[in-house]
């Protein structure tokens, strides 16, 4: 057996409909994998898509608790919301497909991008789904080691 | 006079009385007080100047050149920046402001307007025939250049891969004075007139291959003086002509000034270009923004993957632009409604432009950026992975327990910057003058 992996986790709580404080998860990810040292390219998925997430929960759920955790070669996120669930995971996937209300598209947000966006900054998305119940939509970044030099 | 030299500003110890300000203003976190006296921490800095700006007692000034150091030359280039046009009475026109320098001593004064247009049609074609979503960030500015290269470097792929008008106007003036003197490169000498300190690590440490060819970087509060006095002989003797000159640098001297004229120069080049398989000219969009917290703010949402309808963000780290520089003079808010003012009477760029002399810069590659920018991000918390998530949770753990009122007694500009410190290993949790204080026996009967 090989030694356990250093790893490091945190979790955050988003609140539906709170769309002041949302991309706070986002930010707060983005600073801790820069002070671990990961690549650019690696900080700006993993923000890009934990924004995504966070913004599903901020126009779609009640609420969510989010699980961070990174190991040297990998970024996992786990966004587990209580909610009103996704009818139609395949049809959540088509971009520019939205079941948000007018008020929200009206803001700019609820594109129907979501869901498409976390899966092309990601390695690879799981999303399981009760309607009536929540979601839970986990999403991993693959980093290649910790980029040239530990930098 | 004692005092520590750090990339683009010294401390002068004995002037400063230890009141943290320069600490709290620091944009980049950069500063630490030790013994009651700022120390910079030179990795962070990103030359802006905040500190000196904000330093009451002028304790912490720009690094100057000796002014001996002009002696080597035998021929003097004045390259002033555009804010120095209007830190002078009303009276006074940029032409007269030229006119000072030459009679303060220089042999020649460069304008940067021709390299700025040249400057804009090269953006204006990279704009028009982009094909990444992602907004340009605009890289004339060295401290935002700074900012992005160490605290946002997922985001240098955006920035204009062009040389700057300073330099590209110091190449061209440089080169026509040996021509027309015969004088060898070494005996004339550049001086770039400079509105900030950021310009001088631009100009010294470069990236630019074969070097700057700025010999010397004067502040503008240094020769404020021999220029108000000179100026102010001219007024006596009646010679003042308050005669502008051309717009385009001046324009780039306020905030939004650049956007204004970018959107006039990819008009024109909206008939120059093939209309295939490029945007349309009246579809672009420009973002001025200026000072860097505000900045980093809107960093921060384009690293979330917002602000795709932007085609470029003109930033400038001072308030209103370069008018507003460290090292200028008038107030910013009053140097920007002369320059507002004489804007309007100037003939806009699309006039003065020389499309035929702006397009050959660009084909000439007069504006080819050398290496280009490349991230420089901070270190992490430790080289060792498995130590930096050590670090990062210890970290979080400091952070719960300190009491978050970021008094910056401790010498680190916030509770959390004192964590990291401590993690570091160049604090200790000692240092918290509040958790001191509350654990002080002789304090519990209170």
């Amino acid at each position: 057996m090989s030694e356990t992996q250093p790893r490091y986790t945190r979790s955050f709580h988003v609140r539906g409909k709170d769309f002041r404080g949302a991309g706070s998860v986002s930010t707060a990810i983005k600073a801790v994998l820069r002070g671990l040292g990961f690549a650019p390219d690696v900080v700006r998925r993993a923000a890009i898509a934990s924004y995504e997430a966070e913004m599903n929960v901020v126009i779609y759920a009640f609420e969510a608790e989010v699980t961070f955790a990174v190991e040297s070669d990998r970024v996992e996120i786990v966004f587990q919301d209580r909610g009103p669930g996704i009818a139609d995971v395949n049809q959540a996937m088509q971009e520019g497909f939205s079941t948000a209300p007018r008020e929200v598209r009206e803001m700019g947000f609820g594109a129907g991008m979501g869901l498409p966006n976390i899966r092309r900054n990601s390695d690879s998305l799981d999303i399981t789904t009760t309607v009536g119940e929540g979601t839970r939509v986990a999403f991993e970044i693959l980093t290649a080691g910790r980029g040239a030099g530990g930098k | 006079m004692a005092s520590d030299v750090y990339r683009s500003l010294r401390v002068f110890e004995q002037e400063c009385n230890g009141c943290m300000t320069c600490m709290r203003s620091c944009t980049a976190s950069a500063i630490r007080m030790r013994k009651d006296k700022p120390v910079v921490l030179e990795d962070r800095c990103i030359d802006c100047g905040e500190c000196i700006r904000v330093c009451a007692r002028k304790a912490i000034r720009p690094k100057t050149p000796p002014l001996s150091d002009l002696a080597r030359f035998e021929y003097l280039i004045a390259s002033p920046c555009a804010p120095l046009l209007v830190q002078f009475q009303q009276d006074v026109g940029p032409a007269d402001v030229l006119e000072a320098l030459l009679r303060i001593g220089f042999d020649e004064v460069v304008l940067l307007d021709e390299a700025c247009e040249a400057y804009m049609v090269a953006l204006g074609r990279l704009i028009l025939t982009r094909e990444h979503a992602a907004p340009f960030i605009t890289s004339h500015c060295p401290a935002i250049v700074r900012v992005v290269q160490t605290l946002h470097p997922d985001l240098v792929e955006n920035l204009v891969p062009l040389l700057s008008a300073r330099e590209v106007a110091a190449r061209q003036a440089r080169a026509a004075a040996a021509r027309k003197t015969g004088l060898p490169q070494e005996k004339i000498g550049l001086v770039y007139i400079t509105p900030c300190p950021s310009k001088m690590v631009d100009f010294q440490a470069h990236r630019l291959v074969g070097g700057s060819s700025v010999d010397v970087l004067m502040p503008l509060s240094d020769i404020y003086h021999e220029v108000f006095t000179a100026l102010a002989a001219m007024r006596r003797e009646g010679e003042l002509t308050r005669e502008g000159v051309t717009s385009s640098a001046l324009a780039w001297a306020i905030l939004g000034g650049m956007s204004r004229n970018l959107r006039r120069i990819v008009m024109g080049l909206d008939s120059r270009l093939p209309a295939k398989g490029r945007r349309r000219a009246d579809a672009v969009d420009f973002l001025p923004v200026a000072r860097i917290p505000e900045i980093r703010r809107l960093f921060d949402e384009m690293e979330k993957g917002r602000l795709h309808n932007v085609d470029l963000i003109e930033c400038m780290a001072c308030p209103e632009g370069c008018v507003g520089g460290s090292l200028t003079v008038d107030n910013p808010y009053v140097a920007r409604s002369k320059a507002i003012t004489l804007l309007r009477k100037l003939p806009p760029p699309e006039a003065s432009i020389d499309w035929e002399r702006a397009e050959a810069l660009v084909r000439q590659g007069a504006l080819d950026p050398g290496e280009g920018f490349m991230a420089t991000p901070l270190e992490p918390l430790d080289e060792d992975f498995g130590r930096s998530v050590m670090k990062m949770q210890r970290k979080e753990e400091l952070v719960g327990s300190l009491p978050g009122i970021d008094c910056g007694a401790c010498g680190s500009p916030t509770c959390s910057s004192l964590a990291e410190d401590i993690v570091k290993g160049t604090a200790r949790l000692g240092d918290c003058v509040v958790l001191r204080a509350r654990s002080h026996p002789a304090l519990e009967q209170f």
